[in-house]
């Protein structure tokens, strides 16, 4: 029984390796596993099935990597998966702000820091909607309404996400607060929108095309204007200081050798540039912002702490 | 669209193929449901594109729901639920020596049963998502309201076990992150409840791995006596002459498939009920009438279709089954609901086109292979049950790549197999554990929107004709189970010590 | 199992099950009841976090005392109930079933928590299962279910963990 004999010495080959433990020489020696905390056919495993195939077909690393699904709880399932993993670099993570929210609101026991950034892949930017029908033509006039009945305006979102985060920043900018109707991704907010039921939204780059005479930009929420809407101006110019960017970012287990978090991320960020990903930028609208090592912690830290900034806000507007 | 259709006929081919030929193989082993098959190859469709995985599902729905007829109509067992009725008339015409006709009938009714429904779900989806587009919280809150007090209706007789098992569903698809505010709740501090009991667990472990333990009780009774190996005769005298008979049956069937909260089964005992009060000879049903078997299949498919348009229109499952597909597009990230056809026109077209080439094909498969499905009838279940219950392990752990989840299964399997044992039907307990979710949500949400006010409930139309229709169908339920009970009473009272009467298995 | 003992008037398994259920349910109503009466009150709307547990949870209770009075008294007359299928001869239904998912608890329960790989693991399950359901032991049966049984497990063993890459 061949098949047999192959089983039982690929088990004892793998039970050898676990208990030899990490520190091998030559890091990739078996795949590389990289959970994604989402279900499949969301934009975070749009990403990491894209990455997939790009190190894949390309040939970036010598063995294969792989990309496993654990969604549940905000990402917090999966996350836990690689916070009890081997610090060994077989084992990562990919997930954007949803992982700050969680630690600030302490739903969760955990933090950034107890985890090991590796790089940052790719940044998408959202805008703030209102229904075509509007009276609110700028965020001025939409921020002026808000001023003049606090708590009146309604946000159509997700309570405790990372898009409430933002949305905190926003009404704290505009000194005064609105209320979030929990809705759920930006299709149902698309819904929320259009059938009357909330006054704005945070909405992704593909819904500039896809809301069109349905929805009305007001501002871009990153630092520079879309590239497929020139004219559109960003809330900074706009004399508020918001951006509201869903950055992927890939994460190892505390303790990874630095070499393996090396040869991850660079597999990684030479993928950024095969097709196969940039095919995936070009259907998300999302941008390659391929950020590592010292500039990769300063922005993390940067992130989380405006997070906690905003925490009070976020929780005033959950009913809490 | 056509880009959609073409795929359902060219790509998507051999899914349609596969599910349709498993559903039918499946549906036609007693004790084996669609609804188990359906959750087994949930899992496996995690690896295909989510307009394939629909494809397979759907004709998996399909096939199911016409495969119970063989068992139905040559042993008297009806391979699915739906197919209860097909039994009264299809084993009696059997009988009398013309099973091969019987079997023709009712694979005829299925087919244009199921194409007929089609046609109403092709023209009536698309408008309907139109209006949908424009609910509120409030409205789909008040349709979620209308499926559970259906819940009620269909469990006439046995109301308080129907109640209890919604009721369970409901507390059961509590926990975890509370969907408005999120927060933790119900967790008991262990954090691997956060994401709360999780949809593939449930299922597996309530609608298979409980058969599974049920069918252990007695696994080495032995195979029923081989029948003679019947062929499937079609004749287009047995069409034009029961033309009407089709007709009825099909649209009644659809009708009732398209309420949220019934399916297959109710639609074919209601177009049952309504061709025998319709019929010249009513005492000719239940004695081999070849309209009992044409009304109980043509509805039970066509119910099965019409299924479909509240899942596509408004993301609200009709039936247990449409609670898994629901389920399933939920998996593939496809936002069932209004927005479908507006976001993703794409999948619903292809749940559409999936629907009529799954009758097609469940034409050309059933009378292909009808004459085998006889002889496997009688395949020993025992080498099948540890293979089933080793896939819904594995189904079960690839939800999170985490071995909880098969502990979760198990204790839903010991549940499954107490209710079971408790004459507790299952099919409450998933509808009630989908849909409490979705009305908690909207009920809250709604109470954002109109300033927590209850009111636009009754002052909105839609909510208010649609809480109506709700209040009217638990009067019903609770009127009849009144007079069942007084009708039991009744008997039971003059000779003392009779055993009561009520269900028989 | 939940299942009422034996103490039960013979041949009345429906109504022993129901009355487990009805337990069962009870519980988790009151835990439902328990824990939800700690979620603190909402103020972002009317309804909140807790409306929905403490609903559900009195409903289980309402649900389970109905259901309770209609079938305390039968059992407490001894009335004789529904009859259950024909027993099997060497075991009882319950027992067999009973035993068939402690073999599948003991399998999980030893992948999971021991180093017990999946694939031999499983294997042995299979055959146990088989044997079991089958009663039989003979060269005949072994000769058939242990290629069938290990063949099923390696070949599903490698299909997920080499293509789909489960960490079984």
């Amino acid at each position: 029984m061949p098949t047999l004999k192959a089983a039982l010495c690929a088990t004892a080959i793998g039970l050898g390796t676990a208990i030899a433990g990490p520190a091998l020489a030559e890091f990739p020696e078996r795949p590389v596993k990289l959970i994604v905390p989402f279900g499949a056919g969301g934009g975070s495993d749009g990403l990491a099935r894209a990455i997939q195939a790009g190190i894949e077909k390309h040939d970036l690393l010598p063995v294969p990597f792989v990309v496993v699904n654990a969604p549940g709880a905000a990402g917090t399932v999966g996350t836990r998966q690689v916070l009890g993993a081997e610090p060994d670099g077989y084992t990562l993570l990919q997930i954007h702000q949803e992982m700050f929210a969680a630690a600030a609101l302490g739903r969760v026991d955990y933090a950034p820091d107890d985890f090991e950034p590796v790089i940052q892949a790719s940044r998408g930017c959202m805008f703030v909607a209102v229904p075509e029908g509007s009276e609110y033509r700028t965020l001025d006039d939409l921020m002026a309404a808000a001023k003049a009945a606090p708590g009146g305006l309604k946000q159509a979102d997700d309570i405790g996400s990372a898009t409430h985060f933002p949305s905190a920043q926003l009404m704290s900018q505009a000194g005064t607060e609105w209320r979030i109707v929990p809705t759920g991704g930006t299709s149902k907010r698309f819904a929320a929108l259009k059938g009357g039921f909330a006054d704005l939204a945070f909405m992704s780059t593909p819904w500039l095309t896809r809301g069109k005479g349905e929805l009305r930009p007001l501002a871009a929420l990153g630092e520079e204007r879309f590239p497929e809407m020139p004219d559109l101006p960003t809330a900074q110019e706009q004399g508020y200081d918001v951006t509201a960017c869903l950055a992927r970012r890939y994460w190892a287990p505390k303790g990874t050798p630095p070499e393996a978090v090396e040869a991850v991320a660079d597999a990684i960020e030479a993928a950024m540039g095969t097709e196969e990903v940039q095919a995936y930028l070009e259907a998300s609208g999302e941008d390659a912002a391929v950020l590592r090592g010292d500039a990769l912690r300063a922005a993390i830290e940067a992130d989380y702490g405006s997070y906690l900034d905003v925490l009070d806000v976020v929780k005033a507007t959950s009913g809490q | 669209m056509l880009d959609a259709y073409a795929h359902v006929f060219t790509g998507g081919l051999p899914w349609i193929l596969l599910g349709t030929a498993t559903g039918i193989f499946v549906g036609s082993i007693p004790g084996l449901s669609g609804a188990m098959v359906i959750s087994l190859a949930l899992p496996m469709t995690y690896f295909m594109s989510g307009s394939d995985a629909l494809l397979l599902l759907v004709s998996m729905y399909v096939g199911a729901t016409t495969g119970g007829l063989v068992s139905a109509t040559l042993m008297r067992m009806p391979g699915t639920e739906a197919a209860i009725m097909t039994t009264l008339d299809g084993y009696p015409m059997a009988a009398r020596g013309e099973p091969g006709r019987a079997l023709g009938i009712g694979v005829l009714a299925s087919f244009i049963g199921g194409m007929l429904a089609w046609v109403i779900l092709a023209l009536l989806s698309p408008p309907l998502s139109v209006v949908a587009v424009r609910f509120g919280p409030y409205e789909i809150f008040a349709m979620t309201v209308v499926a559970l007090s259906l819940i009620a209706a269909i469990s006439r007789g046995s109301l308080l076990a129907g109640l209890m098992a919604a009721g369970l569903g409901a507390l059961v698809s509590l926990p975890g992150i509370d969907p408005i505010s999120g927060t933790l709740r119900l967790t008991f501090g262990f954090s691997g409840l956060d994401t709360g009991f999780a949809l593939l667990p449930v299922l597996l472990g309530t609608l298979v791995v409980a058969q599974v333990f049920v069918d252990c009780r007695t696994p080495s009774a032995p195979p029923p006596p081989r029948g003679e190996a019947a062929r499937v005769a079609m004749h287009i005298r047995d069409v034009t002459r029961y033309a009407w008979s089709y007709v009825r049956a099909s649209v009644i069937g659809a009708w009732i498939g398209i309420l949220p909260g019934v399916g297959g089964t109710t639609a074919s005992i209601a177009a049952y009920s309504v061709e025998k009060a319709m019929a010249k000879g009513p005492e000719r049903f239940g004695r081999g009438a070849e309209e009992g078997v044409i009304a109980s299949e043509a509805a039970n498919n066509a119910g099965t279709v019409g299924a479909l348009v509240p899942l596509i229109t408004l993301g609200i499952p009709g039936s247990v089954i449409t609670a898994v597909l629901l389920g399933a597009m939920v998996i593939h990230n496809l936002n069932p609901g209004p927005l479908l056809f507006a976001e993703n026109p794409g999948i619903a077209h292809t749940v559409i086109g999936g629907a009529l080439a799954a009758n097609l094909a469940m034409l050309l498969i059933m009378w292909l292979a009808t004459p085998l499905l006889a002889r496997l009838m009688y395949v020993r279940k025992a080498w099948l049950l540890p293979g089933i219950v080793i896939f819904c392990v594995i189904g079960a752990f690839s939800v999170s790549n985490r071995w909880l989840d098969v502990g979760v299964m198990l204790a839903f399997a010991a549940l499954g197999y107490l209710m079971h044992r408790a004459r507790i039907p299952t099919g409450p307990f998933i509808i009630a554990y989908i849909l409490t979710p979705m009305a908690e949500q909207n009920l809250r949400s709604g109470l954002v929107v109109y300033d927590g006010s209850f009111l636009p409930l009754l002052t909105r139309p839609v909510p208010a004709l649609f809480l109506l229709i709700a209040l009217g169908s638990i009067i019903w339920a609770l009127a009849g189970e009144l007079r069942s009970r007084r009708a039991q009473r009744a008997a039971i009272q003059p000779p003392p010590g009779t055993a009561p009467g009520h269900e028989n298995r | 199992m939940t299942d009422a003992p034996d103490t039960a008037p013979p041949a009345a398994p429906g109504r022993a099950a129901k009355l487990g259920f009805t337990a069962l349910f009870a519980v988790l109503g009151l835990a439902a009841l328990v824990a939800g009466s700690e979620i603190p009150p909402a103020v972002y709307e009317p309804v909140g976090s807790r409306a929905f547990p403490l609903a559900l949870g009195a409903l289980a209770l309402g649900l389970a005392a109905a259901q309770a009075a209609l079938l305390l008294p039968g059992l407490l007359r001894g009335r004789p109930a529904e009859r259950d299928e024909p027993a099997a001869e060497l075991w009882p239904a319950e027992a067999r079933a009973a035993a068939a998912f402690a073999l599948t608890v003991l399998w999980i329960g030893l992948v999971a928590l021991t180093p017990l790989p999946f694939a031999p693991g499983t294997a042995l399950y299979m055959l146990a299962m088989l044997a079991f359901l089958l009663r039989r032991c003979d060269a005949r049966f072994l000769a058939l279910a242990v290629p069938v049984s290990a063949g099923f497990a390696w070949g599903l063993t490698l299909l997920f963990t080499r293509v789909f890459y489960l960490s079984l």
